[in-house]
Protein backbone atom coordinates (compact mmCIF):
# COMPACT_ATOMS: atom_id res chain seq x y z
CA UNK A 1 0.00 0.00 0.00
CA UNK A 2 1.44 3.30 -1.04
CA UNK A 3 1.60 5.91 1.62
CA UNK A 4 3.03 9.31 2.17
CA UNK A 5 6.27 9.09 4.05
CA UNK A 6 6.86 10.98 7.21
CA UNK A 7 10.15 11.97 8.60
CA UNK A 8 12.25 9.12 10.02
CA UNK A 9 10.21 6.62 8.12
CA UNK A 10 13.28 5.29 6.33
CA UNK A 11 15.55 3.10 8.42
CA UNK A 12 19.00 1.81 7.72
CA UNK A 13 19.28 -1.94 8.04
CA UNK A 14 22.80 -3.33 8.18
CA UNK A 15 24.28 -6.21 10.06
CA UNK A 16 26.06 -3.80 12.37
CA UNK A 17 23.38 -1.17 12.71
CA UNK A 18 19.65 -0.63 12.47
CA UNK A 19 18.01 2.71 12.81
CA UNK A 20 17.59 6.15 11.27
CA UNK A 21 20.42 7.41 9.16
CA UNK A 22 21.27 10.42 11.26
CA UNK A 23 21.83 8.13 14.20
CA UNK A 24 24.12 6.06 11.99
CA UNK A 25 26.18 9.15 11.27
CA UNK A 26 26.44 9.87 14.95
CA UNK A 27 27.55 6.36 15.74
CA UNK A 28 30.11 6.40 12.94
CA UNK A 29 31.52 9.67 14.18
CA UNK A 30 31.89 8.14 17.61
CA UNK A 31 34.02 5.49 15.92
CA UNK A 32 31.76 2.75 17.11
CA UNK A 33 31.54 1.31 13.62
CA UNK A 34 34.44 0.31 11.44
CA UNK A 35 34.29 1.67 7.91
CA UNK A 36 34.87 -1.69 6.39
CA UNK A 37 31.57 -2.81 7.89
CA UNK A 38 29.70 0.18 6.56
CA UNK A 39 28.02 -1.00 3.41
CA UNK A 40 26.93 2.17 1.70
CA UNK A 41 25.77 0.26 -1.35
CA UNK A 42 23.21 -1.56 0.78
CA UNK A 43 21.95 1.69 2.24
CA UNK A 44 21.69 3.21 -1.21
CA UNK A 45 19.78 0.30 -2.61
CA UNK A 46 17.41 0.16 0.32
CA UNK A 47 16.67 3.82 0.02
CA UNK A 48 15.98 3.57 -3.68
CA UNK A 49 13.62 0.66 -3.09
CA UNK A 50 11.91 2.63 -0.39
CA UNK A 51 11.55 5.70 -2.58
CA UNK A 52 9.95 3.66 -5.33
CA UNK A 53 7.47 2.03 -3.01
CA UNK A 54 5.84 5.16 -1.69
CA UNK A 55 3.60 7.60 -3.46
CA UNK A 56 4.89 10.88 -2.15
CA UNK A 57 8.31 11.24 -0.69
CA UNK A 58 9.16 13.75 1.94
CA UNK A 59 11.78 15.95 0.36
CA UNK A 60 13.31 16.77 3.69
CA UNK A 61 13.83 13.12 4.37
CA UNK A 62 15.22 12.45 0.93
CA UNK A 63 17.58 15.37 1.19
CA UNK A 64 18.77 14.30 4.60
CA UNK A 65 19.38 10.73 3.53
CA UNK A 66 21.34 11.76 0.47
CA UNK A 67 23.34 14.30 2.40
CA UNK A 68 24.28 11.93 5.18
CA UNK A 69 25.04 9.14 2.76
CA UNK A 70 27.39 11.48 0.93
CA UNK A 71 29.08 12.41 4.20
CA UNK A 72 29.55 8.78 5.09
CA UNK A 73 30.91 8.06 1.65
CA UNK A 74 33.44 10.81 1.93
CA UNK A 75 34.50 9.68 5.37
CA UNK A 76 34.90 6.15 4.17
CA UNK A 77 36.92 7.18 1.15
CA UNK A 78 39.15 9.36 3.28
CA UNK A 79 39.83 6.45 5.56
CA UNK A 80 41.07 4.43 2.61
CA UNK A 81 43.52 6.93 1.27
CA UNK A 82 46.94 7.77 2.71
CA UNK A 83 47.14 10.82 4.91
CA UNK A 84 47.32 14.42 3.75
CA UNK A 85 50.27 16.41 5.07
CA UNK A 86 53.15 18.55 3.89
CA UNK A 87 55.75 16.50 2.09
CA UNK A 88 58.91 16.23 4.13
CA UNK A 89 62.14 17.00 2.36
CA UNK A 90 64.99 15.53 4.39
CA UNK A 91 65.34 11.81 4.60
CA UNK A 92 68.72 11.20 6.15
CA UNK A 93 68.03 12.68 9.57
CA UNK A 94 65.96 9.77 10.65
CA UNK A 95 68.44 7.03 10.01
CA UNK A 96 69.96 7.17 13.50
CA UNK A 97 68.04 4.71 15.65
CA UNK A 98 67.28 1.98 13.19
CA UNK A 99 68.23 -1.58 12.64
CA UNK A 100 71.59 -2.00 10.96
CA UNK A 101 70.25 -4.32 8.35
CA UNK A 102 67.50 -1.97 7.50
CA UNK A 103 70.08 0.74 7.29
CA UNK A 104 72.02 -1.20 4.75
CA UNK A 105 68.90 -1.79 2.74
CA UNK A 106 68.16 1.86 3.01
CA UNK A 107 71.55 2.81 1.65
CA UNK A 108 71.02 0.59 -1.32
CA UNK A 109 67.65 2.15 -1.84
CA UNK A 110 69.28 5.55 -1.85
CA UNK A 111 71.73 4.36 -4.50
CA UNK A 112 69.00 2.95 -6.67
CA UNK A 113 66.97 6.08 -6.19
CA UNK A 114 69.84 8.06 -7.66
CA UNK A 115 69.96 5.74 -10.64
CA UNK A 116 66.25 6.10 -11.10
CA UNK A 117 66.65 9.85 -11.03
CA UNK A 118 69.02 9.56 -13.97
CA UNK A 119 66.47 7.57 -15.88
CA UNK A 120 63.86 10.17 -15.01
CA UNK A 121 66.07 12.93 -16.34
CA UNK A 122 66.69 11.15 -19.65
CA UNK A 123 63.01 10.51 -20.10
CA UNK A 124 62.21 14.14 -19.53
CA UNK A 125 63.83 14.99 -22.84
CA UNK A 126 61.38 12.80 -24.74
CA UNK A 127 57.84 13.84 -25.43
CA UNK A 128 54.89 11.86 -26.67
CA UNK A 129 52.41 12.94 -29.27
CA UNK A 130 49.71 15.03 -27.68
CA UNK A 131 51.56 15.48 -24.43
CA UNK A 132 50.90 19.21 -24.51
CA UNK A 133 47.18 18.58 -24.28
CA UNK A 134 47.38 16.37 -21.23
CA UNK A 135 45.59 17.68 -18.17
CA UNK A 136 46.56 16.54 -14.73
CA UNK A 137 50.22 16.95 -15.51
CA UNK A 138 50.22 20.12 -13.54
CA UNK A 139 51.68 20.11 -10.09
CA UNK A 140 49.89 21.69 -7.18
CA UNK A 141 52.19 24.66 -7.09
CA UNK A 142 51.70 25.35 -10.75
CA UNK A 143 48.00 24.81 -10.45
CA UNK A 144 47.81 27.98 -8.42
CA UNK A 145 48.84 29.95 -11.47
CA UNK A 146 46.42 28.25 -13.77
CA UNK A 147 43.07 29.96 -13.78
CA UNK A 148 44.25 33.51 -13.75
CA UNK A 149 42.13 35.95 -15.63
CA UNK A 150 42.46 39.64 -16.15
CA UNK A 151 40.11 40.21 -13.24
CA UNK A 152 42.39 38.33 -10.87
CA UNK A 153 45.38 40.27 -12.03
CA UNK A 154 43.56 43.52 -11.61
CA UNK A 155 42.50 42.56 -8.12
CA UNK A 156 45.99 41.52 -7.23
CA UNK A 157 47.34 44.82 -8.48
CA UNK A 158 44.75 46.71 -6.54
CA UNK A 159 45.56 44.82 -3.37
CA UNK A 160 49.21 45.52 -3.86
CA UNK A 161 48.84 49.20 -4.41
CA UNK A 162 46.25 49.68 -1.73
CA UNK A 163 48.81 49.41 0.98
CA UNK A 164 51.17 51.82 -0.67
CA UNK A 165 51.64 55.29 0.76
CA UNK A 166 50.39 58.01 -1.50
CA UNK A 167 53.36 60.16 -2.40
CA UNK A 168 51.66 63.47 -1.63
CA UNK A 169 48.48 64.64 -0.05
CA UNK A 170 46.05 66.92 -1.75
CA UNK A 171 44.44 69.83 -0.08
CA UNK A 172 40.73 69.48 -0.06
CA UNK A 173 38.66 72.50 0.78
CA UNK A 174 35.14 72.02 1.84
CA UNK A 175 33.09 74.25 -0.33
CA UNK A 176 29.78 74.96 1.15
CA UNK A 177 27.07 76.47 -0.94
CA UNK A 178 23.36 76.36 -0.32
CA UNK A 179 20.30 76.78 -2.44
CA UNK A 180 19.37 79.74 -0.28
CA UNK A 181 22.65 81.46 -0.97
CA UNK A 182 22.33 80.97 -4.68
CA UNK A 183 18.70 82.07 -4.61
CA UNK A 184 19.64 85.30 -2.95
CA UNK A 185 22.39 85.83 -5.45
CA UNK A 186 20.04 85.25 -8.38
CA UNK A 187 17.48 87.63 -7.00
CA UNK A 188 20.11 90.28 -6.35
CA UNK A 189 21.27 89.98 -9.90
CA UNK A 190 17.78 90.10 -11.26
CA UNK A 191 17.04 93.18 -9.25
CA UNK A 192 19.76 94.95 -11.10
CA UNK A 193 19.52 93.41 -14.49
CA UNK A 194 15.91 92.34 -14.96
CA UNK A 195 17.04 89.38 -16.99
CA UNK A 196 20.20 87.42 -17.40
CA UNK A 197 21.37 84.40 -19.28
CA UNK A 198 22.00 81.38 -17.11
CA UNK A 199 25.35 81.05 -18.72
CA UNK A 200 26.31 84.52 -17.65
CA UNK A 201 24.96 83.91 -14.19
CA UNK A 202 27.28 81.04 -13.53
CA UNK A 203 30.27 82.48 -15.40
CA UNK A 204 32.00 83.96 -12.36
CA UNK A 205 31.77 80.69 -10.41
CA UNK A 206 35.00 78.82 -9.81
CA UNK A 207 33.62 75.56 -8.52
CA UNK A 208 31.21 73.39 -10.40
CA UNK A 209 29.15 72.86 -7.28
CA UNK A 210 28.25 76.53 -7.31
CA UNK A 211 26.73 76.22 -10.76
CA UNK A 212 24.89 73.07 -9.84
CA UNK A 213 23.34 74.57 -6.78
CA UNK A 214 22.55 77.73 -8.73
CA UNK A 215 20.61 75.60 -11.17
CA UNK A 216 18.71 74.05 -8.31
CA UNK A 217 17.97 77.50 -6.99
CA UNK A 218 16.64 78.51 -10.37
CA UNK A 219 14.28 75.55 -10.38
CA UNK A 220 13.16 76.34 -6.93
CA UNK A 221 12.50 79.96 -7.77
CA UNK A 222 10.59 79.01 -10.87
CA UNK A 223 8.50 76.69 -8.81
CA UNK A 224 7.66 79.46 -6.44
CA UNK A 225 6.82 81.80 -9.29
CA UNK A 226 9.45 84.31 -8.28
CA UNK A 227 11.33 84.07 -11.51
CA UNK A 228 10.55 83.13 -15.07
CA UNK A 229 12.68 81.26 -17.50
CA UNK A 230 12.66 81.52 -21.25
CA UNK A 231 14.57 79.54 -23.79
CA UNK A 232 15.03 80.46 -27.40
CA UNK A 233 14.52 77.36 -29.41
CA UNK A 234 15.58 73.90 -28.33
CA UNK A 235 19.17 74.61 -27.53
CA UNK A 236 19.08 78.32 -27.22
CA UNK A 237 20.27 80.36 -24.31
CA UNK A 238 18.28 80.18 -21.12
CA UNK A 239 17.11 83.57 -19.96
CA UNK A 240 16.14 84.12 -16.39
CA UNK A 241 13.92 87.06 -15.57
CA UNK A 242 11.75 88.33 -12.86
CA UNK A 243 8.59 86.38 -12.35
CA UNK A 244 5.17 87.42 -11.27
CA UNK A 245 5.84 87.09 -7.64
CA UNK A 246 9.12 88.86 -7.87
CA UNK A 247 9.41 91.70 -5.50
CA UNK A 248 12.32 93.67 -4.26
CA UNK A 249 11.69 92.39 -0.82
CA UNK A 250 12.55 88.82 -1.77
CA UNK A 251 16.12 89.48 -2.59
CA UNK A 252 16.90 90.16 0.99
CA UNK A 253 14.59 87.73 2.66
CA UNK A 254 15.49 84.25 1.46
CA UNK B 1 70.04 -9.96 -68.32
CA UNK B 2 66.76 -11.70 -67.52
CA UNK B 3 68.24 -12.84 -64.22
CA UNK B 4 69.12 -9.33 -63.26
CA UNK B 5 65.67 -8.15 -64.16
CA UNK B 6 64.12 -10.82 -62.01
CA UNK B 7 66.39 -9.85 -59.16
CA UNK B 8 65.47 -6.24 -59.58
CA UNK B 9 61.80 -7.09 -59.60
CA UNK B 10 62.19 -9.13 -56.44
CA UNK B 11 64.13 -6.37 -54.85
CA UNK B 12 61.48 -3.92 -55.86
CA UNK B 13 58.80 -6.17 -54.41
CA UNK B 14 60.73 -6.60 -51.20
CA UNK B 15 61.28 -2.92 -51.07
CA UNK B 16 57.59 -2.29 -51.43
CA UNK B 17 56.75 -4.84 -48.79
CA UNK B 18 59.16 -3.29 -46.39
CA UNK B 19 58.01 0.21 -47.14
CA UNK B 20 54.47 -0.85 -46.53
CA UNK B 21 55.33 -2.60 -43.30
CA UNK B 22 57.25 0.40 -42.11
CA UNK B 23 54.25 2.50 -42.96
CA UNK B 24 51.96 0.24 -40.99
CA UNK B 25 54.26 0.26 -38.01
CA UNK B 26 54.63 4.00 -38.18
CA UNK B 27 50.87 4.53 -38.39
CA UNK B 28 50.22 2.25 -35.45
CA UNK B 29 52.87 3.83 -33.28
CA UNK B 30 51.64 7.29 -34.13
CA UNK B 31 48.06 6.53 -33.25
CA UNK B 32 48.78 4.58 -30.06
CA UNK B 33 48.82 6.34 -26.72
CA UNK B 34 51.08 3.86 -25.00
CA UNK B 35 54.00 1.66 -26.05
CA UNK B 36 52.95 -1.23 -28.27
CA UNK B 37 54.57 -4.62 -27.87
CA UNK B 38 55.21 -7.21 -30.59
CA UNK B 39 52.18 -9.23 -29.71
CA UNK B 40 49.82 -6.30 -30.11
CA UNK B 41 51.33 -5.11 -33.36
CA UNK B 42 51.31 -8.57 -34.91
CA UNK B 43 47.73 -9.14 -33.82
CA UNK B 44 46.51 -5.97 -35.41
CA UNK B 45 48.50 -6.17 -38.60
CA UNK B 46 48.31 -9.54 -40.29
CA UNK B 47 51.11 -8.62 -42.65
CA UNK B 48 53.74 -8.20 -39.98
CA UNK B 49 55.20 -11.12 -38.08
CA UNK B 50 56.11 -10.85 -34.46
CA UNK B 51 59.65 -11.86 -35.20
CA UNK B 52 60.36 -9.06 -37.63
CA UNK B 53 58.97 -6.21 -35.60
CA UNK B 54 62.14 -5.50 -33.73
CA UNK B 55 64.08 -5.14 -36.94
CA UNK B 56 61.36 -3.04 -38.52
CA UNK B 57 61.38 -0.72 -35.58
CA UNK B 58 65.09 -0.28 -35.90
CA UNK B 59 64.75 0.40 -39.62
CA UNK B 60 62.10 2.98 -38.94
CA UNK B 61 64.24 4.66 -36.35
CA UNK B 62 67.21 4.63 -38.70
CA UNK B 63 65.06 6.17 -41.39
CA UNK B 64 64.11 8.98 -39.04
CA UNK B 65 67.65 9.56 -37.97
CA UNK B 66 69.11 9.52 -41.45
CA UNK B 67 66.59 12.00 -42.69
CA UNK B 68 66.98 14.40 -39.84
CA UNK B 69 63.55 13.82 -38.34
CA UNK B 70 62.62 15.30 -35.01
CA UNK B 71 61.06 12.07 -33.80
CA UNK B 72 62.43 8.65 -33.05
CA UNK B 73 61.30 5.13 -32.18
CA UNK B 74 61.89 4.28 -28.55
CA UNK B 75 61.75 0.89 -26.90
CA UNK B 76 60.34 1.31 -23.45
CA UNK B 77 58.15 -0.58 -20.98
CA UNK B 78 58.29 -3.63 -23.16
CA UNK B 79 57.07 -1.98 -26.33
CA UNK B 80 57.73 0.71 -28.91
CA UNK B 81 56.53 4.21 -29.14
CA UNK B 82 57.29 7.43 -31.00
CA UNK B 83 58.85 10.24 -29.08
CA UNK B 84 60.68 13.44 -29.86
CA UNK B 85 64.42 13.38 -30.17
CA UNK B 86 66.38 14.50 -27.15
CA UNK B 87 68.14 17.28 -28.98
CA UNK B 88 64.83 19.04 -29.53
CA UNK B 89 63.82 18.75 -25.90
CA UNK B 90 64.41 22.38 -24.99
CA UNK B 91 62.21 23.66 -27.75
CA UNK B 92 59.42 21.19 -27.17
CA UNK B 93 59.50 22.10 -23.52
CA UNK B 94 58.40 25.58 -24.42
CA UNK B 95 55.33 24.15 -26.05
CA UNK B 96 54.50 22.31 -22.89
CA UNK B 97 55.39 25.20 -20.64
CA UNK B 98 53.17 25.08 -17.60
CA UNK B 99 52.14 21.48 -17.96
CA UNK B 100 55.36 19.74 -17.08
CA UNK B 101 55.67 18.37 -13.62
CA UNK B 102 58.61 19.11 -11.44
CA UNK B 103 60.98 16.25 -10.86
CA UNK B 104 60.58 13.90 -7.96
CA UNK B 105 62.08 14.79 -4.63
CA UNK B 106 64.62 12.52 -3.06
CA UNK B 107 62.00 11.33 -0.59
CA UNK B 108 59.71 10.41 -3.47
CA UNK B 109 62.48 8.68 -5.37
CA UNK B 110 63.45 6.57 -2.38
CA UNK B 111 59.86 5.70 -1.58
CA UNK B 112 59.05 4.70 -5.12
CA UNK B 113 62.24 2.65 -5.19
CA UNK B 114 61.16 0.72 -2.16
CA UNK B 115 57.76 0.09 -3.65
CA UNK B 116 59.30 -0.97 -6.94
CA UNK B 117 61.59 -3.53 -5.40
CA UNK B 118 59.36 -4.88 -2.73
CA UNK B 119 55.89 -4.74 -4.24
CA UNK B 120 53.35 -5.39 -3.10
CA UNK B 121 54.26 -3.60 0.10
CA UNK B 122 52.38 -1.90 2.91
CA UNK B 123 52.81 1.61 4.21
CA UNK B 124 54.19 0.30 7.48
CA UNK B 125 56.86 -1.75 5.75
CA UNK B 126 57.93 1.28 3.74
CA UNK B 127 58.14 3.26 6.94
CA UNK B 128 60.29 0.57 8.53
CA UNK B 129 62.87 0.97 5.79
CA UNK B 130 62.87 4.73 5.38
CA UNK B 131 62.22 5.58 8.98
CA UNK B 132 59.59 8.18 8.07
CA UNK B 133 55.88 7.99 7.50
CA UNK B 134 55.51 7.66 3.72
CA UNK B 135 51.86 8.72 3.60
CA UNK B 136 52.26 12.17 2.05
CA UNK B 137 54.76 10.85 -0.47
CA UNK B 138 52.52 7.94 -1.33
CA UNK B 139 49.69 10.33 -1.96
CA UNK B 140 51.78 12.28 -4.43
CA UNK B 141 53.00 9.13 -6.14
CA UNK B 142 49.42 7.91 -6.43
CA UNK B 143 48.44 11.20 -7.97
CA UNK B 144 51.23 10.98 -10.51
CA UNK B 145 50.16 7.47 -11.32
CA UNK B 146 53.56 6.01 -10.51
CA UNK B 147 52.20 3.89 -7.71
CA UNK B 148 48.88 2.13 -7.30
CA UNK B 149 46.96 0.22 -4.68
CA UNK B 150 47.08 -3.44 -5.52
CA UNK B 151 45.02 -4.88 -2.71
CA UNK B 152 45.06 -5.52 1.01
CA UNK B 153 47.56 -7.48 3.07
CA UNK B 154 46.34 -10.69 4.66
CA UNK B 155 47.27 -9.65 8.18
CA UNK B 156 45.29 -8.10 11.02
CA UNK B 157 43.86 -4.64 10.20
CA UNK B 158 44.28 -5.51 6.52
CA UNK B 159 46.46 -2.59 5.48
CA UNK B 160 46.67 -1.45 1.86
CA UNK B 161 49.28 -2.85 -0.48
CA UNK B 162 51.15 -0.68 -2.97
CA UNK B 163 52.80 -1.51 -6.26
CA UNK B 164 54.15 0.34 -9.28
CA UNK B 165 52.22 1.14 -12.43
CA UNK B 166 53.02 0.82 -16.12
CA UNK B 167 53.46 4.55 -16.21
CA UNK B 168 56.22 4.05 -13.64
CA UNK B 169 58.22 2.17 -16.26
CA UNK B 170 57.88 4.80 -18.94
CA UNK B 171 58.54 7.57 -16.47
CA UNK B 172 61.92 6.15 -15.58
CA UNK B 173 62.72 4.75 -18.99
CA UNK B 174 62.58 1.12 -17.88
CA UNK B 175 61.54 -1.87 -19.89
CA UNK B 176 60.28 -3.91 -17.01
CA UNK B 177 60.73 -4.36 -13.30
CA UNK B 178 63.77 -6.53 -13.88
CA UNK B 179 65.54 -3.58 -15.43
CA UNK B 180 65.60 -1.82 -12.09
CA UNK B 181 69.13 -0.95 -11.07
CA UNK B 182 70.97 -3.57 -9.00
CA UNK B 183 67.98 -5.87 -8.63
CA UNK B 184 69.49 -9.04 -7.18
CA UNK B 185 71.29 -7.83 -4.11
CA UNK B 186 68.60 -5.40 -3.13
CA UNK B 187 65.79 -7.82 -3.78
CA UNK B 188 67.45 -10.54 -1.79
CA UNK B 189 68.25 -8.37 1.21
CA UNK B 190 64.79 -6.84 1.29
CA UNK B 191 63.04 -10.17 0.91
CA UNK B 192 64.79 -11.48 3.96
CA UNK B 193 64.07 -8.41 5.98
CA UNK B 194 60.56 -8.19 4.61
CA UNK B 195 59.69 -11.67 5.83
CA UNK B 196 60.82 -10.70 9.30
CA UNK B 197 58.77 -7.53 9.14
CA UNK B 198 55.62 -9.43 8.27
CA UNK B 199 56.12 -11.90 11.06
CA UNK B 200 56.67 -9.27 13.68
CA UNK B 201 53.38 -7.63 12.85
CA UNK B 202 52.32 -4.00 12.48
CA UNK B 203 54.83 -1.37 13.39
CA UNK B 204 52.57 1.35 14.54
CA UNK B 205 49.92 1.28 17.17
CA UNK B 206 48.31 4.25 15.49
CA UNK B 207 47.02 3.17 12.13
CA UNK B 208 45.13 6.28 11.31
CA UNK B 209 45.65 6.37 7.57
Amino acid sequence: MKQKSKKNDFEVKLSVFEGPIDLLLFVVRQRQIDFSELQLSVIAKDFLDYARSIEEIDLDLAGEVIFIAALLLRMKVKSLLPGEEEEEELSEHDIAERDEELEEIYREIVASARKLAEGEKTQLSHFRRGQAAEPGMIDKTEEILRDISLVHLAEAFRDLTQGLEKPSTRQLTLFKVTVEQQSRLILRVLKEKEKIRFRDLIAPFTERIEAVVAFLAVLNLIHRGIIKVRQRGQFGAIWIQQGEKFSNKDSTKR
Amino acid sequence: MPENEINNDDQLKDHHFIERKLGILEALLFAADEPLNEKTIAEISKEILEAEISELAEKLDAKYENNGHGIMVQYIAGGWRLTTRANYAEIVKRLLRGSIRSRLTRASLETVSIVAYRQPITRAEIEAIRGVDPSPVLRNLLERNLVRITGRADVPRRPLLYGTTDAFLTYFGLNDLHSLPKPEEILGAIEEKGKEVEKEGPFNATVSD
